[in-house]
């Protein structure tokens, strides 16, 4: 045994008083935000115009189209509607295995509410292997850049999915945000260029005028929190109190009752400036489970109908499992489980054989192998 | 009896005296009692007899069990689509090679992975041709020995298309094996007595007049 647990012991009993310590000051921080949130509730233009003033200052944080107190009960959930959802996962580029390719696998359902009937489930892998399929602009694709590319496959997919002819309400849904993480470090023309294929999908989903929506469970965001305290203390001093422990919204909507939902908010990062008309809004849902969040293009935003259709969907999603059932399973269909993946490099080892190449993993990868090392390339 | 051929799973882990075999679809899942054959090394297919399903559960599976208000459609994805795993302990018996059939322990166990399949009316026929195989399962401990016995049984006579003469070989062989365990030798007679088939069993196929 490598890990010295003795050693270790000390750190984290360290580690939890230091957390309790923080616990007593996150609630007196939260108290006063939460005055704040009532003393400025009602006050959305004072809000707003706040908000965007700061925005311009590189400040980034949410921007309100409703009261902060708003709130819309559950709306009655459609006899029949289609949810469709799509999740990837990936076996990354391995530098010292016996070939370089990497591997993403969709998993994605297509439910329909109300049917009565099971739903149809898929998993999908695809092996990336050319020159440029692991190369873009010099750069291998993998961590960040792998993500995104998995990210906009499964926008791909949920297109694919969302049949446009169809009459009964439908919903899409993706597990995380719909804000494309892309790395500060990259070049803007690259970033650009990871973000507008991304949008592309957002398009063709729009055009299928089904609405599309990010859930996030246990949000740690804070863009709302970061309005309150741009609202109390001014641009200058949200620097300084960045340092302190900060609350996550959901800990201000604790109050919402199962089933309701706050009003929409803009996203406050900066990629969402690249996104026109798909500009992310977001609100706080009370899944019955625990409180989540949820991202929504503005076109769905500012469609009443739409809105109701991820409501109602959303909640009706949690009921069984207390996270939306399609995300749970179309994850579960993505994963690479440990012994499928033993067999895939298998495979891969016996057809490159088949070929005459060689097949000799690096001195490395070797030697993990016999000291009892796992390689870390899961997703 | 026309018999879908084709595998009803794999093996998952293996030893000389039972294996057992990973299913997807519960409707082709081997029944209690009836025989299965997998390919081993050199040509051998060792034969056994389906004794436990096992139906595994999964976290899941417990999350959306617990709740009241489950949706018809979850419901079906789970029992449908779902790769549950499930799970099919086989007793070895013995195996055949260049169509000769012994009925004792096979030299090696089959590998991980081998395809397992249903077997043959005429292959379960010239298995049950002799009957060594019954001490196998009467003296295996730690498996419902006697409800094991009588099922392949009753499957044999059936499979051999209701072969009564076969039958009653079997329950003088059972009597002898247990000449001294009457309460074992009683469940097992009353388990397979012919009047336990439904009416639509075929008429005897090979009756030569023994009673």
């Amino acid at each position: 045994m490598t890990l010295e647990l003795g050693v270790l012991n000390q750190q984290v009993q360290t580690m939890a008083r230091s957390l309790a310590g923080q616990r007593e000051e996150y609630g007196q921080r939260l108290e006063r935000l939460q005055a704040v949130f009532r003393s400025r509730a009602a006050d959305l233009e004072g809000l707003r115009d706040l908000a965007i003033s700061a925005r311009g200052t590189g400040w980034q944080g949410a921007i309100p189209t409703e009261p902060l107190d708003a709130t819309h009960p559950l709306p009655p959930c459609p006899a029949a509607m289609v949810i469709c959802a799509a999740d990837g996962s990936q076996i990354e580029v391995d530098r010292h295995g016996i070939a370089m390719y990497y591997l993403i696998n969709l998993g994605s359902i297509v439910y329909c509410h109300g049917s009565g009937a099971a739903p149809t489930v898929r998993s999908e892998p695809t092996l990336f292997y050319r020159e440029d399929e692991l190369y873009e602009d010099g750069r291998l694709v993998q961590g960040n850049r792998l993500d995104s590319k998995r990210s906009v496959m499964e926008l791909a997919k949920l297109a694919e999915l969302a049949s446009p002819g169809t009459t009964e309400p439908s919903l899409a849904l993706v597990d995380g945000s719909l804000l494309l993480w892309v790395l500060e470090e990259s070049r803007p023309e690259v970033r650009e260029e990871l973000v507008s294929r991304y949008l592309r999908q957002l398009d063709r989903l729009a055009q299928a005028r089904g609405p599309v929506a990010g859930y996030l469970s246990r949000p740690r965001h804070h863009d709302v929190v970061s309005l309150l305290e741009l609202a109390e203390r001014g641009p200058d001093a949200t620097a300084q109190e960045r340092r302190l422990p900060f609350p996550p919204d959901r800990a201000l909507f604790e109050h919402l009752l199962p089933g309701e939902r706050t009003g929409l908010f803009i996203a406050g990062t900066q990629t969402n400036d690249m996104y026109g008309h798909h500009r992310v809004h977001f609100f706080y849902l009370n899944t019955g489970a625990e409180i989540a969040r949820v991202e929504v293009p503005q076109w769905v935003a500012q469609d009443q109908g739409l809105m109701d259709d991820v409501h109602a969907g959303i909640f009706e999603q949690c009921r069984a499992t207390g996270y939306p059932y399609v995300l749970a399973r179309a994850h579960e269909l993505a994963v690479v489980a440990g012994a499928d993946r033993d067999e895939f490099e298998r495979m891969v080892m016996a057809a490159l054989l088949g070929q005459g190449l060689g097949v000799s993993p690096s001195m490395k990868a070797w030697l993990k192998e016999l000291t009892g090392g796992r390689r870390s390339r899961r997703r | 009896m026309t018999h879908d051929l084709s595998p009803v799973g794999r093996v998952l882990r293996s030893s000389t005296t039972e294996f057992v075999v990973g299913c997807q679809d519960l409707a082709r899942v081997p029944t209690f009692g009836s025989f299965v054959k997998v390919k081993a090394h050199d040509g051998i297919w060792v034969y056994g007899a389906a004794y436990n399903v096992l139906i595994d559960d999964d976290p899941f599976v417990r999350q959306i069990i617990g709740n009241p208000h489950i949706p018809r459609e979850v419901a079906l994805d789970q029992k449908e689509n779902r790769q549950t795993p499930i799970e099919v302990k086989v007793l070895v018996l013995g195996y055949a090679r260049d169509g000769l059939v012994y009925q004792y322990l096979p030299p090696q166990p089959p590998a991980t992975l081998s395809d397992v399949y249903p077997c043959t009316a005429s292959e379960v026929t010239a298995f049950t041709d002799q009957l060594s195989y019954l001490r196998t399962i009467l003296f295996t401990p730690q498996i419902p020995a006697d409800e094991l016995l009588a099922a392949n049984l009753r499957e044999a006579y059936l499979r051999r298309g209701g072969d009564r003469e076969f039958l009653v070989e079997a329950g003088r062989e059972a009597a002898r094996l247990l000449k001294d365990e009457y309460d074992r030798l009683k469940a097992i007679l009353s388990r397979i007595r012919p009047s336990l088939f439904r009416s639509s069993t075929p008429e005897p196929a090979r009756r030569r007049g023994v009673t």
